[in-house]
C-alpha cells in the first residue's frame, strides 16, 4: 500500500473512532432508540396498520438520526483539529491535504453506516414483532432503504465538512439540516413558487440542492416494492454525485487554507 | 555528498489581510547545524515555522527542504516538528498516539513497533505507552511531541520554544538531547526566548522583530 493510501486509512480509522467515542453522537444514539422505543407504543395505540405506523416511524427516526449525526460529525471533524491545533503535527507528516480531508470524510461514513445499521437492526426487531413478515421483497426494499439513507448521509456529511472550513459547528449543522429540510420539501417549493410566493428565491434554492424525494422509500418498503436494480443505482448514484460535489469542493478550499 | 542547505528559505512573506506577518525573510541553514530564531511574541517565529512546515502558504518566496519545496511530501518526510505546546489528542494512549503518526509519516510496517519502542524509550517514556495522555504532566507531553517528532529519525528538527514551561531538570535533559543530535548529524532549527540556549545550543542565530529579519548572527 503506498503512502498516501496509508495516511488515509489511518486518518479514516481515527476519524471513525473519534465518532465512536464523541459523546454527543452517542446522545444522539440513544435519543434515537428512545424514539423508536416511543414508536413501538405509539403503534400498540393504533387500531389496526401497527405495523406501518412503527414502519413509517422507524424509518424517519433512522434518517433524522443519522443525518444528525453525519452533520455534526462533519461540522466537528475537521474544524475541531484546525481550532485545538492537533491538525498542525498531523499535517506536518508527509500528508496530503487531500488524503486527510477524504480520510476524515471517509471515517465519518463509516461511522454513520455503523449508526444506521444498528438502528436499522433495532427496527428490524421491532417490525417483526409487530408481525411483519420479512419476505424476500420487504428485505430488499428494506436494505435499500438503507443504501439510499447513507447515500444522503454522504451528501449532508460532505456539505459540513465544507461548510466546517468557514463556519463554526453550530452554524454549519444549522445550514447542513436546512439543506436536509430543503431538499426534502422540493414540490412543496415547486407549487409556493407558482403561486408567486418567495420571490425569486425558491426556484434557486432548488437548483442548488438535491431532490431528497429520490432517496424516500418508506411506502415501497412497507408496500414491499423494491426498485429495479437500475433504478436504485441511479439513486444512490445522484446522492454520491452530489456528495462528491461537496467533498470535491471542500478539498479544493482545504487544499489551499493556511491552518 | 549534496551541497544544498538542510533549509533554505528565499524572500518569503506572509500576510493576512492587510496585516502583513513575515516581510521577505531569507535564510540558509547548512546540513549538520542548529540556528535558534529568537524575538519577542508576535515577532513571527510561529508563522515563519508554519510557512516551513506547509501548514501556511507564503504569498512570496520559495522554501527548499534538502533542495525540494517545503510543500512535497518529500521534504516532509525529512522533517520532525515539535510545536509550541503539544497538541495531541488526550483520549490517545501515548503508543496509539505513536502508531498513528508512524503510520502518517509512510513508514515501512514491518519496524513499528520497534521504532515506537525506540523513540518512546529514547525521551524517557517507554513505560508509560499505554497511559493515557490526559494523565500526563506537561514535561511528559513535551517529550511525547519529541518522541513523535523522532519517528523515522529524520534529518532535520523543527522545534517551536521547545523548552518553554519545563521545569530546570527537564531543560537540562533537553539540552543534553539537543546536544546529541547536533552530534549525530541532525539539523536543528528552534525558537526561544533564553539567551543562555542561544549560546549554548545554536551555531547561528536569526533575530525577527515585527516579522522582520532584523539581525543574523554566526
Amino acid at each position: 500500500m503506498n503512502r498516501t493510501l496509508r495516511a488515509f486509512r489511518a486518518v479514516a480509522f481515527e476519524s471513525f473512532l473519534e465518532g465512536i467515542r464523541a459523546r454527543t453522537l452517542y446522545n444522539v444514539f440513544f435519543a434515537s432508540l428512545f424514539l423508536l422505543g416511543v414508536g413501538y407504543l405509539a403503534a400498540l395505540l393504533v387500531y389496526g396498520h401497527q405495523e406501518r405506523v412503527l414502519l413509517h416511524f422507524g424509518l424517519l427516526v433512522n434518517a433524522l438520526s443519522v443525518f444528525v449525526v453525519a452533520a455534526g460529525a462533519g461540522a466537528r471533524s475537521i474544524h475541531a483539529e484546525i481550532e485545538q491545533r492537533t491538525a498542525g503535527p498531523v499535517l506536518a507528516r508527509p500528508v496530503s491535504r487531500s488524503a486527510y480531508f477524504f480520510g476524515k470524510w471517509a471515517g465519518i461514513l463509516a461511522f454513520s453506516a455503523l449508526n444506521l445499521a444498528l438502528l436499522y437492526g433495532i427496527l428490524a426487531i421491532g417490525v417483526r414483532e409487530a408481525g411483519v413478515s420479512f419476505s424476500a421483497p420487504f428485505f430488499l426494499a428494506f436494505l435499500q432503504s438503507f443504501g439510499l439513507i447513507l447515500a444522503e448521509s454522504a451528501v449532508v456529511s460532505a456539505l459540513a465538512l465544507f461548510c466546517s472550513l468557514f463556519f463554526r459547528p453550530g452554524i454549519t449543522v444549522l445550514i447542513a439540516l436546512s439543506f436536509f429540510f430543503i431538499a426534502h420539501n422540493h414540490p412543496q417549493l415547486a407549487l409556493i413558487a407558482k403561486e408567486g410566493g418567495g420571490g425569486g428565491i425558491l426556484p434557486l434554492l432548488m437548483r442548488v440542492t438535491p431532490d431528497g424525494g429520490a432517496w424516500l422509500m418508506d411506502l415501497r418498503v412497507y408496500y414491499q416494492q423494491p426498485l429495479e436494480a437500475f433504478d436504485w443505482m441511479l439513486r444512490v448514484g445522484y446522492g454520491l454525485g452530489w456528495a462528491l460535489l461537496f467533498a470535491l469542493a471542500g478539498n479544493a478550499v482545504f487544499y489551499r487554507k493556511n491552518l | 555528498m549534496s551541497h544544498e542547505p538542510a533549509l533554505k528559505v528565499e524572500g518569503v512573506g506572509f500576510s493576512i489581510g492587510k496585516r502583513t506577518l513575515l516581510h521577505g525573510i531569507h535564510l540558509a541553514i547548512p546540513a549538520g547545524s542548529a540556528l535558534a530564531v529568537v524575538g519577542h511574541n508576535g515577532a513571527g517565529k510561529t508563522t515563519l515555522f508554519q510557512l516551513i512546515l506547509g501548514l501556511k502558504f507564503p504569498d512570496q518566496g520559495r522554501i527548499t527542504i534538502f533542495g525540494e519545496s517545503s510543500l512535497t511530501e518529500r521534504a516532509r518526510q525529512k522533517i520532525g516538528y515539535v510545536p509550541e505546546r503539544p497538541y495531541l489528542n488526550p483520549d490517545h494512549t501515548l503508543g496509539r498516539a505513536l502508531r498513528y503518526h508512524y503510520e502518517l509519516a509512510g513508514l515501512p510496517p514491518a519496524t513499528r513497533n520497534a521504532e515506537i519502542e525506540r523513540v518512546a524509550s529514547g525521551v524517557g517514556l517507554g513505560g508509560h505507552l499505554e497511559q493515557k495522555l490526559r494523565t500526563f504532566s506537561k514535561g511528559m507531553l513535551q517529550k511525547s511531541m519529541i518522541a513523535l517528532a523522532l519517528l523515522g529519525d529524520p534529518p532535520l528538527l523543527i522545534l517551536d520554544e521547545p523548552m518553554s514551561g519545563l521545569d530546570p531538570e527537564a531543560r537540562e535533559t533537553m539540552k543534553a538531547w539537543f546536544l546529541d543530535w547536533k552530534s549525530k548529524g541532525r539539523t536543528i532549527l528552534f525558537s526561544t526566548h533564553v539567551p543562555e540556549d542561544v549560546e549554548s545550543l545554536a551555531n547561528r542565530v536569526l533575530a525577527l522583530k515585527e516579522g522582520r529579519m532584523i539581525k543574523e548572527l554566526a
